[in-house]
């Protein structure tokens, strides 16, 4: 399924079902696909699996890591029409332990991301819908540094 | 392929680039005829026309072959895959006369962009795509790898700059191309942020215009008693391999798969090669295809162009012609015109900024951003002097 046929279109606050579970107790994580037949992980959400000797319909949902490292970062100053009070845009890939690149944005200040820095997923807005109402979706933010032990 | 016939260019025209009032067709128009008044044919003489555009809408090609009378006369088949489109409609052309099916086709790219885009909206993947959604307009994708490169190799945008200067300087005396002339590293790094490290003058200029490339049969070349054929040695369309997975930003596998492809069809290497036309949308584009053309080691790309070994009297001049740098990039038609503008200096037709003794020229164009494909498409040219 295309989940991202008509997003930022239509009136969605919540992007999306498929791709990001929030959990009432827990933290929020990404939904990840493991085909049952190969074993392979995706992201997003693929049906069938896209690995051409396999094309299984069995997909099973698995919850991908929270914590991932910045592979790239950039602070982004230009954007669609929708996305205009969002900019400036820190944007960066951000690799998973499940061998999974995600392409995202990131919650924090300009100019402060580097390569190699580790974050975590985080939620909020992350651009409008065609009704001007903001769409919710995940983020990345950098991991709190933790006070040394006394 | 030795059961392929070898295919010439014959005729090549373009448009001037910049923000121009003629919409695509228009500017098609101009480029078709001016290549058909060059190769010294008749438009009855042209079999099949293949049109690359990007995002003028549909029958574009139809459209710009009826105000011309031609069209009804010869098969007319749109082509596009994003930026690739123009390159990928001279290599379907090559193809219809490789095959034997036709003695003469034409390729075009054509676009115009300005008189249909919101001011001020930055070009993104395609729609649906998931990091469009999030943000991902091609500035920042290529940002990202110019953020990476830079964190692995110790360059600086310093070091970036100098792509557009030196293209820029090279477009000087080119009537053809838009942004030329002199600009230092300042001017460079103070125009306005677009994506860091990109300011706006290391960013190509979304702008118009149109080329045509006519490709032709080796007894077509003998009839017209063309003392300078150009032949096209290598023609390759490729795609991204499509994987979620990490992978190194710094290298480009699909470019390298191309250029490889296109040396082997060829029969020559990178060191054989004397002028590069290649996709620098973005300034970190040029040394990272020297790199993934094998034109340097990796990680050497910075030092290549420091080094002015790809400029005039260096190893391999890229962007003779300013690069989309200074041309700007309508997207179907920047394929086309690279080939166009190769054409014209193995002909040795470029006052002013003629790349001295080129006997040998590559074209490299990818196109499209799509989720988990390096480039929807990669289309790579070697032409050579056959004389």
């Amino acid at each position: 399924m295309d989940t991202t046929k008509k997003a930022g279109q239509a009136d969605i606050t919540f992007y999306h079902p498929d791709l990001l579970e929030m959990p009432e107790k827990g933290p929020p994580y990404l939904k990840g696909y493991r085909c049952r037949q190969c074993g392979k992980i995706w992201f997003p959400k693929f049906s069938p699996c896209p690995n051409p000797d396999c094309w299984s319909d069995e997909m099973e949902v698995i919850p991908l890591s929270r914590r991932g490292r910045i592979y790239s970062a950039t602070d982004v100053f230009v954007g669609q029409s929708s996305m205009r009070q969002y900019v400036p845009l820190i944007v960066g890939y951000v690799d998973l332990p499940e061998g999974v690149r995600i392409f995202a944005q990131l919650d924090g200040e300009i100019g402060s991301f580097r390569c190699e820095d580790e974050v975590e997923i985080t939620t909020g807005p992350v651009r409008n819908n065609a009704k001007g109402d903001p769409i919710f979706s995940y983020k990345f933010k950098k991991i709190e540094k933790k006070e040394p032990l006394e | 392929m030795t059961h392929l016939r070898k295919v010439y260019v014959i005729g090549v025209g373009q448009t001037a680039f910049g923000m121009l009032k003629d919409d695509y067709h228009i500017l098609g128009q101009k480029a078709v005829r001016e290549a058909i008044k060059d190769a010294g044919i008749s438009w009855r003489d042209i079999q099949s026309a293949f049109v690359g555009n990007g995002t003028n809408g549909i029958t574009t090609g139809q459209r710009i072959f009826r105000d011309l009378g031609m069209c009804g006369n010869l098969p007319i088949i749109n082509v596009e895959s994003a930026c690739s489109s123009g390159a990928m409609a001279v290599h379907s052309a090559s193809i219809r006369v490789a095959t034997g099916i036709d003695d003469i086709s034409i390729g075009v790219g054509s676009e115009n962009v300005s008189l249909h885009r919101e001011s001020g909206s930055a070009p993104e993947p395609g729609q649906g795509d998931i990091e469009a959604f999030f943000g991902a307009v091609m500035a920042a994708k290529y940002a990202l790898r110019a953020q990476r490169y830079l964190y692995e190799t110790g360059a600086t945008v310093e070091d970036l700059a100098l792509v557009t200067i030196k293209n820029r300087r090279h477009a000087t005396h080119n009537p053809y191309a838009w942004r030329k002339g002199k600009i230092t590293v300042e001017e460079v790094l103070r125009s306005r942020l677009i994506a860091t490290p990109f300011t706006l003058e290391q960013c190509c200029a979304m702008t118009d215009g149109a080329g045509a490339v006519i490709v032709a049969s080796e007894n077509i070349v003998k009839k017209l008693g063309i003392s300078k054929p150009v032949r096209i040695a290598a023609s390759i369309v490729l795609s991204g391999f499509f994987s979620i997975e990490p992978k190194d930003e710094t290298a480009d596998e699909v470019v390298t798969r191309g250029a490889r492809m296109a040396y082997e069809e060829a029969g020559i290497g990178p060191e054989d090669i004397d002028m590069v036309e290649c996709h620098d949308a973005f300034t970190i584009c040029e040394p990272l295809y020297y790199e993934a053309m094998g034109f340097c080691k990796k990680g050497e790309g910075v030092s290549m162009l420091q080094n002015g070994e790809t400029t005039h009297g260096g190893k391999v001049v890229f962007s003779p012609r300013g690069g989309m740098l200074s041309y700007g990039h309508p997207m179907g038609a920047s394929g086309a015109v690279q080939i166009v503008e190769n054409v014209r200096q193995l002909r040795g037709h470029c006052t002013g900024y003629q790349v001295e003794g080129a006997r040998t020229a590559l074209s490299q164009v990818t196109g499209g951003g799509v989720h988990g494909i390096s480039h929807a498409a990669c289309t790579t040219h070697i032409i050579v002097a056959d004389w």
